[in-house]
């Protein structure tokens, strides 16, 4: 299931009271004469009945696109709910909408599938109509994705699975950024210049920063870090009156180091991991990342602390916590790229349970709120 | 104070480091300080007044829990208090101030002072003032905790951010217990 494929026939409903389970159960083998039938789970469907007026909706709602970001969704609600590349059927639920609602849902996904080009064309109207909450809910899943990608979570013992996960930084951009954080750590005063980019790049460790002259934005930095490397780049030291003349010449936009490499590391990754990282062996954390400096993936925190109170695998942490694997690679490539964490060589899984708090539903409580304003 | 929907959260650190307007970054209710113009000068005037009694704010949750949060007071003189204040308390927000003469001896001074509270609970650090200071890193920070055995979220924070002090009581709570 979950295959771009045109026929929407097996259909999952979250957030939908019983009675309109109901309901829809006996349109389908009615009306719809057996054309959709309802399933368990979003996993097993081709596509979602949401209904946005359920309780938690909005949470819900962020969990379900965090989960199933390109799974055909139609939107119930009492009011007019525009989200992109969903179809809304105004409630309450006549028998006429929701079949018209399915039949508008195949058809976009006709469309999808028959499009070469990848880019949406959006209509400014009906974007200046939506809610500001579903623009923001979009605009954070669109940064989710491209810090963190789409990939599903992977068996094991399925090699070819297993592949997918793997990416090489040092065919990347990554890989000599990394190397000149590295050497930019090490020096006291100066910096380190990757000679052989359009426009010059210098590393300051000890300041934590990272210039870049003027013909550089996040955009293009971007762009460059999806690309595998065609020429060789070369790091060069600079002393601090090297840098000066450097500076005399072009004009540089300076932006935190640390922040910077963590992106790049991200934005290469896109939810994998380097290849080499055993995923059964323990993360060691060495430090917890300075986390207001920084993106914050979704579970960073969570999976930071796991890791500090004690180590465990990549795959065991995902298991513990019930969260997608690409969140745990993620912030694993990342940390990595800073140095913040290693895997241990020697030891597997521990498969150590862990306490649950005397007060966690509490805790949750102030967590929701938290995430909440 | 742990009864009845009452639950509470401890902020400390010296004066003048962000701990009444860190509690405002989160409170739902106007921060209640009692503050006194400060007998010792602070140079650069970014605190004109020091904390010299507790400060008091609150956060509601929707089933009516309430989390009151309490900022000690800053100096010493006062850290009769402390004990009082951190019975039955969820965890510690230890805040310090870069810009003082010696922060990282801060930190140990505060880690010291609350540990039989520390060890009940978890306790996280943010370091303020790193804009207006540079040094110490928090690498300085984080091989001082080595050295003294700990690894703790530490983050450097703008007192007056809501996200950031946020995110510093989100890492208190899953050092809490990850499984949330």
């Amino acid at each position: 299931m979950n295959q771009p494929d045109t026929q929407l026939s097996h259909i999952a409903t979250i957030g939908v009271d019983k009675q309109t389970i109901k309901v829809l159960e006996l349109v389908f083998q009615g009306p719809a004469k057996g054309a959709y039938s309802l399933v368990a789970t979003p996993q097993l469907a081709d596509a979602v009945i949401f209904d946005l007026d359920c309780f938690d909706a909005e949470n819900q709602w962020k969990a379900y696109r965090e989960k199933h970001p390109q799974l055909p969704t139609l939107i119930l609600s009492l009011h007019l709910k525009e989200i992109l590349g969903t179809v809304f059927v105004q409630k309450p639920l006549q028998i006429e909408r929701i079949l018209k609602g399915l039949t508008k849902l195949q058809t976009l996904q006709q469309v999808e599938v028959v499009k070469s080009a990848p880019a949406k064309i959006e209509n400014p109207h009906a974007r200046d109509i939506k809610l500001a909450q579903e623009l923001a809910i979009e605009e954070k899943e669109k940064a989710i994705h491209e810090y963190c990608g789409y990939l599903e979570d992977i068996d094991p013992k399925n090699h070819d699975q297993v592949e997918k996960i793997y990416y090489e930084p040092n065919k990347y951009l990554q890989g000599f950024f990394e190397k000149a954080y590295q050497m930019s750590q090490e020096q006291t005063n100066g910096g380190i210049w990757i000679e052989g980019l359009s426009d010059p790049i210098i590393f300051q460790g000890e300041e934590n920063v990272l210039e870049c002259a003027v013909g550089w934005n996040e955009q293009k930095l971007r762009t460059m870090t999806l690309m595998p490397l065609t020429k060789k780049l070369q790091l060069t030291p600079l002393d601090a009156g090297e840098i000066k003349r450097l500076e005399a010449k072009y004009t540089f936009t300076k932006l935190p180091l640390d922040n910077s490499l963590w992106k790049i590391a991200l934005w290469t990754a896109r939810g994998r991991i380097p290849r080499g990282t055993n995923l059964h062996h323990r993360v060691i954390l060495s430090e917890w990342p300075n986390f207001t400096g920084l993106i914050v993936t979704p579970h960073a925190l969570q999976i930071t602390a796991l890791w500090a109170m004690r180590p465990c695998s990549l795959l065991e942490t995902a298991q513990h916590l019930h969260i997608q694997q690409r969140y745990v690679f993620s912030l694993f490539s990342a940390t990595a790229a800073l140095r913040l964490t290693t895997i241990d060589r020697n030891n597997h899984d521990s498969n150590t349970e862990f306490s649950k708090h005397a007060k966690r539903t509490l805790l949750q409580r102030i967590l929701a709120r938290l995430h909440n304003e | 104070m742990a009864n009845n929907n009452n639950y509470k959260l401890i902020f400390t650190g010296p004066s003048g480091a962000g701990k009444s307007t860190a509690i405002a970054s989160l409170s739902d209710i106007p921060v209640v300080t009692t503050e006194e113009k400060s007998t010792n000068l602070i140079p650069d005037g970014y605190k004109k007044t020091i904390t010299v009694a507790l400060d008091y704010g609150m956060i509601r949750l929707k089933n009516d829990d309430k989390i009151h949060l309490y900022g000690t007071p800053g100096q010493e003189r006062f850290n009769f208090m402390w004990d009082i204040l951190t019975e039955g308390g969820l965890g510690l927000i230890l805040l310090l101030d870069n810009a003082r003469t010696d922060p990282i001896g801060d930190m140990q001074f505060f880690l010291k002072a609350f540990s039989g509270f520390i060890q009940k609970t978890k306790v996280v650090i943010g370091v303020t003032r790193t804009d207006m200071v540079a040094q110490p890193k928090l690498k300085e920070y984080h091989c001082k905790l080595k050295e003294m055995g700990l690894m703790l979220p530490i983050f450097t924070v703008d007192a007056r951010s809501q996200r950031e002090v946020s995110l510093l009581l989100q890492a208190l709570l899953y050092s809490l217990d990850p499984e949330l």
